[in-house]
């Protein structure tokens, strides 16, 4: 498989929510610059619901439809009460489009975040759309348009703008284009576009991904297969090392939700489509029964609700016969069927 | 009948032990024990248990997974025996804070790693302690600072360029644990560089040298083995992989610099998982459980080591004892889901010609983080630079050191 060119992974969300994890994350040394970590923030939490008072709801709910929106990713400061809400966006969207529900939501819920964290005080939030550089402009129309016409409405308004995550002179560039006056330390971090992830010369443009995959995403389907395959094999592993540590004789559970859970560190819990997560969790369930059944004399069964596997391991050389099973399933098969070929970088 | 192990009578409580392994004659239950020798020559082996797990279990269950029987003496202190040398013990057991142990034995080098080496190689629970270069500079700073400029100490350095080799090589696949014998650099063939280096000199004149040579060659900076001088004669060697054998003429000295180093390791293994976990989870509600840890090579690597460290490293039977399922996203560059073999802990990697980038889910023992970082300066590189999230490896180990001063 070849991944697609890199206008495609630029605007993959999936790309994008990792760019702007690696922003946020503790890292020094190596090819990723940390540089909202180093201006003070950090990640609070990825995917988390923002809640919006009864009476908000209720005046949103013509305009902007029913249900709460959950953003990328929100971010908190050392010092500066202002928090950042961020959603990736692989293009500009009109006014009139379904997205633009999801940002007046946004727009609305970001004044105030203290309930969506549990503060005592209110705590106000910057609304970041993260997209790439040339759909920036029209994006920052759109957030104007929905902020007028809220306005009108009375209701409160979180400041907002536009950030570019753009693939240019072998880097990742992470950039605040448009929008109103940011906090200050964000202003400060992207004064001018920052290069959060360096390439070298015929590298695939990625990142390690810190979350390979959503299933709740649109992706170009050749980015989707790679992130899957990816969430597939940590996941197997995830398995492999339970099977390792166990203190023979015993029993245990292989709960997919949980092998997942770990997989993505803890934040498969904010992944919105459920029926997706249930179907993900059933493949990863029948591909390890799969390889489990194989092994000659082991007692195992599975479940689905919760979708997991127990199984008793008697003896060593059970463990190592279950370990070479599941070090043989193959991670391009196991989440998506039909097995895929390698990644070509050619 | 003469014991040809060295084996351990019994005695009922820690002080009796050890004075005898310090020499005296103590009384047992059949008569009055004396070690031929007196004070030194005890080997011992420093271990680590996962730190923090509600799915471990009690130590005597641990070691039982490896057919070891332990005999408390107290809580603290207990002999151990294992079925291939019969029901006498072959060692003590002590356990030092919550998370690391010391067996004191005093069978032979080859007979211990016989007992020792698959306790670590097979058991999830125990790991060695791994003293990287870094850990080694700061105890030789104490040496420096706490010895008499005329004793005698020694050093040793080693570095061997196993990835270097263009040829096949046979024993490539083999992991760390399985040949962690002196001499194992002596046997390196002669088409990869192999630098082992051993000075024993004065303390004064090891402290006015050591800067020079170091900056001339650059292998120097992988020290792997240092003495520490006894209050009286001779000193105690400490190795790299948490080995340490008694060349003083005192047990009671010996078993204060296991304890005082043991306790350096232990702040430094904390002061890194806290450097890790601290800036990556500064609220409880943090949704993402993980954190960065970053090395970097000195030098870019040639590609060739490149593919033959990377094709030879993530396979079951690895040298890092690190399996994983490979993406690759550049000549030189991929994307790792790893297993730690040793604990089995996962962590996800990017290597590459210039370095290593690990996220490593919360909770991760920092023992796999010295393990990492003292394998790839024994084998790849050995002025190797480490991160964990933004605080140099460097100075959280001097910090750790310079705290318990």
């Amino acid at each position: 498989m070849k991944l697609p060119e890199a206008k495609v992974i630029a605007a993959d969300p999936v790309f994008q929510l990792n760019v702007i994890l690696w922003s946020l994350l503790p890292s020094e040394g190596g090819r990723y610059r940390s540089v909202l970590h180093q201006h003070g923030y950090f990640l609070h939490s990825i995917g988390r619901r923002l809640q919006l008072s009864g009476e908000r709801r209720e005046a949103l709910a013509e305009v902007a439809g029913h249900g709460l929106p959950s953003p990328d990713v929100l971010a908190d400061h050392e010092s500066d009460p202002t928090m950042l809400v961020v959603e990736c966006k692989a293009s500009s969207f009109g006014s009139a489009s379904s997205t633009s529900q999801q940002a007046m939501k946004l727009l609305v819920g970001g004044s105030d975040v203290a309930d969506t964290i549990g503060a005592s005080s209110s705590r106000p939030a910057h609304v970041l759309y993260a997209t790439r550089s040339g759909d920036a402009a029209l994006l920052w129309a759109t957030l104007q348009e929905l902020q007028s016409s809220l306005s009108t409405e009375g209701l409160p308004l979180a400041r907002a703008g536009t950030l570019t995550i753009e693939l240019r002179d072998l880097g990742a560039w992470l950039g605040l284009s448009h929008g109103d006056p940011p906090p200050a330390p964000l202003g400060d971090a992207l004064s001018a576009p920052v290069e959060i992830v360096t390439f070298e010369e015929h590298d695939s443009p990625l990142p390690l991904y810190i979350l390979p995959w959503d299933p709740g995403v649109e992706q170009d389907s050749r980015l989707a297969d790679l992130g899957k395959a990816v969430i597939a094999a940590r996941v197997l592993n995830e398995a492999t090392a339970m099977i390792g540590r166990a203190s023979l004789p015993e029993s245990l559970t292989l709960n997919a939700s949980v092998l997942i859970d770990a997989a993505t560190f803890g934040a498969s819990a904010s992944w919105r489509s459920r029926s997706e997560v249930e179907k993900v969790e059933s493949l990863a369930v029948s591909r390890l029964m799969k390889a489990l059944r194989a092994v000659r004399d082991l007692e195992v069964v599975s479940h689905s609700n919760p979708h997991g596997i127990d199984l008793t391991l008697k003896s060593e050389e059970q463990r190592s016969a279950v370990i070479d099973a599941l070090e043989k399933v193959d991670e391009w098969e196991a989440l998506q069927g039909p097995e895929q070929p390698e990644l070509d970088l050619a | 009948m003469p014991d040809k192990h060295n084996l351990l009578p019994r005695f009922s409580t820690r002080e009796d032990v050890f004075d005898y392994l310090d020499g005296h004659s103590v009384k047992t239950a059949d008569g009055l024990a004396q070690r031929h020798l007196t004070g030194g020559v005890v080997k011992t082996v420093m271990l680590e248990t996962v730190p923090g797990s509600a799915q471990m279990p009690p130590l005597s269950r641990v070691l039982s997974l490896n057919e070891m029987e332990v005999d408390w003496i107290d809580d603290e202190v207990g002999f151990v025996s294992a079925p291939q040398l019969g029901t006498r013990p072959f060692g003590i057991v002590e356990l030092m804070a919550t998370r690391h142990l010391a067996v004191y034995t005093l069978l032979k080098s080859d007979v211990a790693a016989r007992v020792l080496n698959p306790l670590v190689r097979t058991n999830p629970w125990v790991d060695r302690l791994w003293l990287s270069a870094p850990m080694f500079e700061r105890l030789w700073e104490r040496v420096e600072a706490t010895s008499h400029p005329n004793r005698y100490t020694r050093l040793k350095f080693d570095h061997e360029a196993f990835f270097e080799v263009s040829d096949d090589d046979p024993d490539l696949g083999s992991d760390v644990d399985s040949d962690l014998d002196e001499g194992e650099l002596d046997e390196a063939p002669d088409d990869r560089r192999a630098s082992s280096f051993t000075l024993v000199d004065r303390v004064s004149t090891i402290r006015e040298k050591l800067p020079v040579l170091q900056d001339a060659y650059r292998p120097l900076e992988s020290l792997v083995q240092l003495r520490i001088p006894a209050a009286g004669r001779g000193g105690h060697d400490f190795y790299f992989d948490g080995r340490v054998t008694n060349r003083s003429d005192s047990f009671y000295d010996h078993r204060s610099n296991v304890r005082d180093v043991v306790d350096l390791y232990r702040r430094t293994t904390e002061a890194s998982e806290n450097a890790l976990w601290l800036e990556s989870s500064i609220e409880p509600h943090v949704a993402f459980r993980g954190a960065a840890l970053t090395i970097r090579f000195s030098e870019r690597l040639a590609d060739q080591t490149f593919e033959r460290w990377l094709d030879s490293t993530f396979t079951r039977h690895g040298r890092f004892r690190l399996s994983g399922r490979v993406f690759r996203t550049g000549p030189t560059r991929a994307q790792i889901a790893a297993i730690d073999r040793h604990l089995w802990q996962t962590l996800q990697m990017e290597v590459s010609a210039t370095g290593i980038t690990a996220l490593v889910p919360a909770g991760t023992c920092g023992n796999t983080v010295h393990r990492l970082i003292t394998n790839i300066q024994r084998f790849l590189d050995p002025a190797v630079q480490a991160w964990l999230g933004s605080a140099s490896y460097d100075e959280v180990v001097g910090a750790s050191f310079r705290g318990a001063a």
